[in-house]
C-alpha cells in the first residue's frame, strides 16, 4: 500500500465521524436575565436559540435542550447596534476634492474587515456599519451595509449619498458645524450676525460653489435618467441628504419630493423645528441624526423624540473614526437626557437604522429568520454603565470582553 | 421675556419667539391718528381694515380694536442684503444667469425677524456680487412660515449684475502652478467686468451654437433681458461705474435697468435722466463716504441726494442693506433723506410703493389700497422721525409685532 | 467745583479767558420761535440776551427788553436750546493714550489740537463745553480739561484746566482682565509706599525730603513747601504732614491728589465685570464720591451695581445693544438708556456713541425707544453739567448762567433740523450757512479750490457704429476717468485732516 492510500484509509473513521456529526452541533442557547425583542417587547428569564448564523427561536419561560450548549447570561441580550453613516476603516478614503459627483464612486471598495476600527466598533456593540461618505461631495457615491465581523456585506447598494449641506461647497470649519444645533449663522462674535463671511472667494477648485449652483447641478443629473439617478428615482436605490442647516434641510425634503426620492436626511440637527419637520414628513425621509457633540444644544437634542412623535424613522450617524464607536450609545443617552422615549431612542439604535439602511427585514430585531446579530450586556444597554460583554455576529462570537488584569 | 427658559412642547424652539408669535387673527380694524397710504394723501383720524390677509377698506373713521399714532404700507426695501454670502452665487463661472437665488435663500436666518420688526415686510433678494452675472433674485416677505412657497411674492423679478472693484476682487491673473483653481481669470480689473459683461449680452445676440446646456439657460435669461421681460439690476457705487452701466444700457438697449448701491449716480443726472434708469439709493453715511471694501478707494454720497433725484424725476428707492445698528436701518434713511431735504410723501414713497413697480410687485404690495395684501406698519408717532418707532406690523393680515403693551 | 491746587495767578488766567472770548462789551440777543430752557416751561416766541458772556435776561420776547446794540440771531421758526455738554471724549488730540501704564503726570493740555475736526464736528452738532480725557488704552492715564470747542490756542480753548484723572478697567492692550486690575491695584500700593517710604525718611533725617526736591532743581515756594495731612477717606499715610507737597514726586502727586478726592476720576468700563473692578479700585481708594463711569453698551447688565454705588455714568456705546442670544440664536435689542434710567442711575448721552455723533439725535432716538422725555433731553443737558460741576454755569438757559445756545432751524428732536447757528459765551461761532464741510455734505459741493467735476459728454447712443465717432468717444472716456480720479484725489486731500 502507498502511504497515500495508508493515510486516507486511517482517516476514514475520522471523516465518517464527522459526516455523522449531527447538524445541531452549531446550535447555541442563550438564556438571559432580560432579553429585548426590539419592538418593544422585553422577555424575562429569555431563551435566544441561534443556528445557522439565524435566529431560530426567542421565547420566555421554555426549558432549554439540555443536549446543547447553553450560555448563561445575567444581563440584558439585545440585537447588535446599527450604526448609520460611518467611514469605519476608511477614513480619509471617502471624498473626492477634484469633483462634486462621485456617482460610480462605491464605499464597497474601501471595505477593510480587518481594520481595527470593525473591532472597536464591535466592543461598542456594534453588529451592522453603514459605510457612507460624508457631505463632502454633491453626490459622494453609493454607500454599502456591512457586518462589523466576518467580512460580510450586508448591502452592497445601500443608498446613494447626496449632499445639499455647505460641506459640499467648500464651507468649512467643523466646529462651526455644531455649536447650537446647526452650522447656521456661524457666530462671528457675540455681536455680529449673518452669515459667515470668511473671505472673498469660496474653494476654486471645483464647482459648484454655491447652493443654487448644486441644485441646478443635481436637477440636471436627475433629468439626464442616468444610472444611479434613474433607480433613485424609481425608488429603487434609497438616498441620504446631507444637510445641517434648517433651510438646507428644507432644500433636501423639497428636492426628495419633486424626485419621489425615499431614505433619510443626514445630520441635520434642527429637524426637530416644527417648520422643518412639516416639510420633513411631506416628504416622506427618515433622518439620520448627527453626530452630535458635547456643545449640541438642547433645542437639538429634542429632534428626536419631535421626529419619533410625527412617525418618522431616526437613526444615528457614527462618523467612525472620528467618533469613537462608544458615542452611538452616548447620543442616545443624551436623548434620554432631555426626555426622549426610551423606545424611541432603542429604535434609532436598531430597527429604525437597520429601516434606513436598507436592511431592516434582515437585522435590528431579535425574531426568527432574522440574523444572529446580538450582545450580551452587562446591565440595560441605554445605560451608559453597562457594557458589552459578548457580540456576536451572524450566529459567531465576534468579541468579547477582555479580563480584567490583576 | 426670558429667552433662556425653554419648554420642552412643540413650537417653542422655532424662530418665532412667544412675542413674536402670530395671533391667529385674520380680521383686524385698526385707527390711527394719520393714515398714510401712499397711494393719496393721508388720512387724519382714519381706519384701515384687513381681513384673510387682504386689506378690505381704508378711510376715515374710528373704533379700531388696534389704535395706534400711525399706518404706513409694509416697508420696501431692493437692497436689504440678507443672502448666504459665498454660496448664493456660483462662482466657477463669472456670468451664471440662469441660476436663482431662490435656491439658495436661509429663510431661518435671524435677519428676516430684524426687517420684520424694524416695519420692513417686502424684499428683493439677489445672489451676493461676487460674479459679474449672478443670476435670478426674488421678492419676498420677510415673514410668515419658513418656505419659499409661502413667503414668495415674485419669482425671476430681477437678473443681479455687479460692476465695480467687487465682482473682480476674488479673481488673480493665471500664473504657473495652479492650473485647477478657477479663480486665476478674467475679470481682475473693472476693464474686465465690463468686458463679461458684454460678452455675455453680445453672445446672446450670437446667438450661435451653444451646446453647453448651463450657457444655453443663461443666454435665455439674458434674452429675457434684452426683450424687456425681465429687470437688469445692476450694483455701480463709483460715478464710473454709474456711467458704465447706462452705456450698456444703452449699447444693448435694455429696456428695463436698476441701478442699485448707487453712491454716486447723483454725480450723473443727464446719464441717468437719458437713459431711464431707476435707483436704489445706499444707506446714507455719517460722513458721506462709501468705502470700497475692495481697493483703497471712497465713493461720496451727500444727504441730498435723493432730493436730487427726485426732482430731476428718475425713479429711486431707498435702502437700509439689512442694517443692524439701530438708527440706520431703512425707517431711518427715510428720516435723513428728508433731512436731505425730500418731502416727506416723497420719502415715503421711496420706500413703499416706488421700490414696489420697480420690480413689478405694486398689484401686491407697496400702498394701502383696498385688495392689497394687508402688509401694515404701525407707529407710535409720525413715521421715519427718530422719536417714533414701529411698534406693530402686520403681515399678510397677521399681527407678528403686537402693539398692544399687555403682551410685550 | 474749582480745583482748589491752582495757584491764584493761574486762576485769574482762566477768568481772563473766560472773558476773552465774549467781546468785553458784546451784547447778544436771540430771538426763537420757541425757547427750550431746560428749567421749566418752553418759552413760545421768546427772547434771550447775552451780555459778557452771561445771560442777563429771558422770556417772552415782548417781555423782554432788547438793547439797541446788540447783535441779534434767529427767527420765528427757530428753537434755541441749551449748548450740549459733551461729558467724555478722548479725541481732538494728538494721541490719546501714552505707551506707559500708570501716568497720572500727563496733562491733556500738551496734546490737545485746537484745530482737530472734532471740535468743529461739536460745533455742527451744538456742543459748547466738551470734557476731554485721556484714551481708555490706560491702566491710570493722566488729567484731562474741560474746554470749549472754539479757539486757535489751547488758552482760547481752556475752560477748566486739570480737570478729572482717567482710569481703565478694561484691559490695555496686551493685558488680561487679571493683570489689568493688578496694575490698577499696584499702582496705588506704589503710591501708598511712596509715601510711606518718604515719611520714614524724613522721620529718620529731618528736611530729607526738601532737600532732595532742591537738588532735583524744584523750587519750593509757598503752598509748594507747606505740609499737609493726608486726605481721604480709605486709607491714609501718617506723617505726610511733615512732607512739603511740591516735594512730591510728580509722577505720584497727582495720584494722591485722586486719593484725597480732588481729582474727579473717569473710569472706562467695557463690560460688565469691569464696573465691578471700577467700583472696587474707586471705594478702595476712597475717591468713589468723585468717579463717573464712561460705559459700552454690554455694561447695562450691571446697572444694579452702579445703582447701589450712587455714581453717574457717561454712556459711550450704541444706545441699542443688539445681540444674539448664543443658545437660541436669536436677537435681542436692549434698549441701554431705558434700563439705567429704571434702575435709577444717572446718565449722560455722549457724541462718541456709535449711534450717532449728534446729542440732538441720541434724545430724539431715546425718546423714540420708550425713554421720557425730559430724561433724554437731561441726558444731555443738565446730567453732564452735574457730572463735570457745572451745573451752575451751563446745562439750562437760565439769567446768571453761560450765554452757550444751539439755535435750530426747527424742533431740535426732529430728522429734518439743523442746528444753524452755534453761540458761546455770548459770541457766535457757527453759523451753518457758512459750514463748507456742512454745504458738501449735503449737497456734495466741491470744496473751495479743488476741480469740479467736467461736464461728461456721454456717447449718443444713436450714432455708436460710426467708427470715428467711437474714438472720439472712448477718448472722451478716457478724459473723463482721469479728471474722476484727479478729483477724488482732491476729495480725499480735502478731507485727510478730518477723521
Amino acid at each position: 500500500m502507498t502511504p497515500f492510500l495508508t493515510t486516507v484509509l486511517a482517516s476514514l473513521p475520522v471523516l465518517s465521524a464527522a459526516c455523522a456529526r449531527p447538524a445541531d452541533e452549531n446550535v447555541l442557547q442563550i438564556r438571559a436575565r432580560e432579553l429585548w425583542v426590539g419592538d418593544g417587547q422585553r422577555l424575562e428569564n429569555a431563551l435566544l436559540v441561534v443556528a445557522d448564523g439565524r435566529i431560530r427561536s426567542v421565547s420566555t419561560g421554555r426549558a432549554p435542550d439540555v443536549s446543547l450548549p447553553l450560555y448563561e447570561h445575567d444581563g440584558v441580550v439585545t440585537a447588535g447596534l446599527i450604526a448609520c453613516q460611518s467611514e469605519s476603516g476608511a477614513a480619509g478614503e471617502l471624498y473626492d476634492d477634484t469633483r462634486a459627483v462621485l456617482a460610480g464612486a462605491h464605499t464597497l471598495d474601501v471595505f477593510q474587515p480587518e481594520h481595527r476600527d470593525f473591532e472597536r466598533a464591535r466592543a461598542a456593540g456594534i453588529t451592522t456599519v453603514v459605510l457612507s461618505p460624508g457631505g463632502e461631495n454633491l453626490v459622494g457615491g453609493i454607500a454599502c451595509a456591512v457586518k462589523t465581523a466576518g467580512g460580510r456585506v450586508l448591502e452592497p447598494r445601500s443608498a446613494l449619498a447626496l449632499s445639499f449641506s455647505g460641506a459640499a461647497l467648500g464651507r468649512t470649519n467643523s466646529a462651526q458645524f455644531f455649536f447650537f444645533g446647526a452650522a447656521e449663522d456661524e457666530l462671528q462674535g457675540p455681536a455680529e450676525g449673518g452669515p459667515e463671511q470668511p473671505g472673498r472667494s469660496a474653494r476654486g477648485t471645483r464647482e459648484p460653489t454655491s447652493y443654487s449652483g448644486a441644485v441646478a447641478t443635481l436637477q440636471r443629473l436627475f433629468a439626464s435618467g442616468a444610472e444611479p439617478y434613474a433607480s433613485a428615482e424609481r425608488g429603487q436605490l434609497p438616498v441620504t441628504l446631507d444637510a445641517w442647516d434648517r433651510h438646507e434641510i428644507v432644500r433636501a425634503a423639497l428636492f426628495a419630493r419633486e424626485h419621489g426620492l425615499r431614505g433619510a436626511v443626514r445630520g441635520a440637527p434642527l429637524a426637530g423645528d416644527p417648520e422643518v419637520l412639516s416639510e420633513l414628513k411631506k416628504s416622506g425621509l427618515g433622518v439620520i441624526l448627527g453626530p452630535w457633540s458635547a456643545e449640541q444644544t438642547r433645542a437639538s437634542l429634542e429632534s428626536l423624540p419631535r421626529l419619533s412623535e410625527a412617525g418618522l424613522p431616526v437613526a444615528f450617524a457614527l462618523d467612525a473614526p472620528a467618533h469613537s464607536p462608544e458615542d452611538l450609545r452616548l447620543f442616545a443617552a443624551r436623548a434620554l437626557s432631555v426626555g426622549a422615549p426610551r423606545d424611541a431612542v432603542w429604535k434609532a439604535l436598531t430597527v429604525d437604522a437597520a429601516a434606513i439602511a436598507g436592511v431592516g427585514e434582515r437585522v435590528g430585531r431579535l425574531a426568527e429568520g432574522m440574523q444572529a446579530d446580538f450582545v450580551l450586556w452587562s446591565g440595560d444597554p441605554l445605560d451608559l454603565r453597562s457594557r458589552a460583554q459578548k457580540v456576536y455576529v451572524d450566529g459567531v462570537l465576534a468579541w468579547s470582553e477582555p479580563r480584567p488584569h490583576r | 421675556m426670558n429667552a433662556m427658559l425653554l419648554p420642552l412642547s412643540l413650537g417653542v424652539v422655532c424662530v418665532l419667539s412667544p412675542w413674536l408669535a402670530a395671533q391667529e387673527e385674520d380680521d383686524w380694524t385698526i385707527s390711527a391718528d394719520m393714515v398714510y397710504t401712499a397711494a393719496g394723501a393721508p388720512i387724519e383720524d382714519g381706519v384701515v381694515r384687513v381681513q384673510d390677509g387682504k386689506i378690505t377698506a381704508v378711510g376715515k373713521g374710528g373704533g379700531g380694536s388696534l389704535e395706534v399714532a400711525a399706518i404706513t404700507p409694509g416697508l420696501i426695501d431692493l437692497g436689504v442684503e440678507i443672502d448666504t454670502g459665498l454660496y448664493s452665487v456660483e462662482q466657477s463661472r463669472e456670468s451664471a444667469a440662469s441660476l436663482s437665488v431662490a435656491d439658495a435663500l436661509d429663510l431661518f436666518s435671524f435677519q428676516w425677524k430684524r426687517e420684520l420688526t424694524s416695519g420692513v415686510t417686502t424684499v428683493l433678494a439677489v445672489p451676493a456680487d461676487y460674479d459679474v452675472v449672478g443670476g435670478l433674485g426674488v421678492v419676498l416677505k420677510t415673514g410668515g412660515p419658513a418656505t419659499l412657497e409661502a413667503r414668495l411674492v415674485r419669482a425671476d423679478a430681477v437678473l443681479r449684475g455687479a460692476l465695480g472693484t467687487q465682482p473682480s476682487s476674488g479673481n488673480n491673473a493665471p500664473r504657473f502652478g495652479d492650473p485647477a483653481n478657477f479663480y486665476y481669470r478674467r475679470p481682475t480689473t473693472r476693464m474686465g467686468v465690463e468686458w463679461v459683461f458684454r460678452k455675455a449680452f453680445y453672445d446672446t445676440i450670437q446667438g450661435e451654437g451653444v451646446t453647453e446646456p448651463a450657457i444655453a439657460a443663461d443666454h435665455d435669461v439674458l434674452r429675457r433681458v434684452l426683450a424687456g421681460e425681465l429687470t437688469l439690476s445692476v450694483a455701480a457705487r463709483a460715478t464710473q461705474d454709474v456711467r458704465t452701466a447706462i452705456y450698456l444700457k444703452e449699447e444693448f438697449k435694455i429696456p428695463h435697468m436698476i441701478i442699485d448701491d448707487a453712491v454716486e449716480a447723483w454725480r450723473e443726472p443727464e446719464l441717468l435722466v437719458r437713459s431711464g434708469a431707476s435707483v436704489v439709493l445706499p444707506p446714507f453715511p455719517a460722513d458721506g463716504r462709501v468705502d470700497d471694501g475692495f481697493v483703497n478707494d471712497s465713493y461720496f454720497v451727500p444727504l441730498e441726494a435723493a432730493r436730487m433725484l427726485h426732482d430731476l424725476k428718475v425713479t429711486f428707492a431707498l435702502s437700509g442693506h439689512g442694517s443692524r445698528e439701530v438708527g440706520t436701518r431703512l425707517s431711518d434713511q427715510a428720516g435723513l433723506a428728508q433731512r436731505g431735504g425730500l418731502a416727506f410723501e416723497d420719502a415715503l414713497a421711496a420706500v413703499t410703493l416706488t421700490p414696489a413697480r420697480m420690480v413689478g410687485v405694486d398689484q401686491r404690495v407697496g400702498s394701502l389700497e383696498v385688495g392689497k395684501d394687508a402688509d401694515l406698519v404701525l407707529w407710535n408717532g409720525k413715521p421715519f422721525e427718530p422719536t417714533a418707532r414701529v411698534v406693530g406690523v402686520l403681515l399678510n393680515g397677521r399681527l407678528v409685532l403686537d402693539p398692544r403693551p399687555a403682551s410685550r | 467745583m474749582k480745583n482748589p491746587k491752582l495757584p491764584p495767578a493761574a486762576r485769574a488766567l482762566c477768568a481772563g479767558v473766560l472773558l476773552a472770548v465774549g467781546h468785553a462789551d458784546g451784547k447778544l440777543v436771540i430771538e426763537a420761535g420757541r425757547i427750550v430752557t431746560q428749567a421749566g416751561p418752553d418759552i413760545e416766541n421768546g427772547r434771550i440776551v447775552i451780555e459778557n458772556g452771561r445771560i442777563t435776561a429771558l422770556g417772552k420776547a415782548d417781555e423782554v427788553e432788547k438793547p439797541w446794540d446788540a447783535v441779534v440771531l434767529g427767527g420765528p421758526k427757530t428753537v434755541a436750546f441749551p449748548g450740549f455738554i459733551e461729558a467724555h471724549t478722548s479725541q481732538g488730540m494728538d494721541r490719546a493714550n501714552e505707551n506707559i501704564d500708570v501716568a497720572p503726570f500727563l496733562d491733556i493740555r500738551d496734546s490737545i489740537d485746537p484745530v482737530a475736526y472734532y471740535f468743529e464736528d461739536c460745533l455742527r452738532y451744538g456742543i459748547t463745553t466738551v470734557n476731554v480725557q485721556q484714551g481708555a488704552n490706560c491702566v491710570v492715564g493722566g488729567r484731562g480739561m474741560i474746554v470749549r470747542p472754539v479757539g486757535m490756542t489751547v488758552e482760547e480753548l481752556t475752560v477748566r484746566p486739570l480737570y478729572g484723572l482717567k482710569l481703565s478697567a478694561r484691559p490695555k492692550n496686551g493685558k488680561s482682565r487679571a493683570t489689568q486690575m493688578q496694575a490698577l491695584r499696584y499702582a496705588f500700593d506704589d503710591l501708598k509706599h511712596y509715601l510711606e517710604d518718604l515719611v520714614e525718611k524724613e522721620r529718620d533725617e529731618r528736611g530729607y525730603a526738601k532737600r532732595e526736591a532742591l537738588f532735583q532743581g524744584r523750587d519750593l515756594e509757598e503752598e509748594k513747601a507747606q505740609g499737609r495731612a493726608m486726605g481721604g477717606t480709605a486709607w491714609k499715610v501718617d506723617g505726610l504732614d511733615l512732607i512739603p507737597r511740591g516735594a512730591l514726586d510728580e509722577k505720584f502727586a497727582p495720584l494722591l491728589d485722586l486719593v484725597e478726592g480732588r481729582y474727579a476720576a473717569f473710569i472706562h468700563c467695557a463690560d460688565p465685570l469691569d464696573v465691578a473692578h471700577a467700583l472696587e479700585i474707586a471705594r478702595a481708594n476712597g475717591f468713589l464720591a468723585r468717579t463717573t463711569l464712561v460705559i459700552e453698551e454690554d455694561c447695562w447688565k450691571a446697572a444694579d451695581l452702579i445703582a447701589e454705588a450712587g455714581v453717574p455714568v457717561v454712556l459711550e456705546g450704541a444706545l441699542v445693544d443688539v445681540r444674539r442670544d448664543p443658545v437660541t440664536g436669536e436677537e435681542q435689542e436692549t434698549f441701554v438708556p431705558g434700563v439705567l434710567h429704571d434702575k435709577g442711575v444717572r446718565f449722560a448721552l455722549s457724541s462718541e456713541s456709535p449711534s450717532t455723533r449728534a446729542p440732538a439725535f441720541q434724545a430724539a432716538l431715546a425718546i423714540g425707544r420708550g425713554l421720557e422725555r425730559a430724561a433724554a433731553l437731561d441726558a444731555v443737558t443738565k446730567v453732564p453739567a452735574e457730572i463735570l460741576g457745572l451745573g451752575a454755569e451751563v446745562g439750562t438757559l437760565e439769567v446768571g448762567k453761560l450765554g452757550n445756545v444751539a439755535l435750530f432751524n426747527g424742533d431740535p428732536l426732529s430728522v429734518t433740523s439743523w442746528v444753524e447757528h452755534v453761540v458761546i459765551e455770548g459770541k457766535p461761532v457757527y453759523d451753518r450757512s457758512k459750514d463748507v464741510r456742512n454745504k458738501q455734505l449735503l449737497e456734495g459741493v466741491q470744496p473751495a479750490n479743488t476741480a469740479p467735476p467736467s461736464k461728461v459728454d456721454a456717447p449718443d447712443p444713436e450714432h455708436a457704429d460710426e467708427a470715428g465717432k467711437e474714438g472720439a468717444q472712448d477718448e472722451k472716456k478716457e478724459d473723463e476717468k482721469k479728471e474722476e480720479k484727479e478729483e477724488k484725489k482732491e476729495e480725499g486731500g480735502g478731507k485727510g485732516g478730518g477723521r
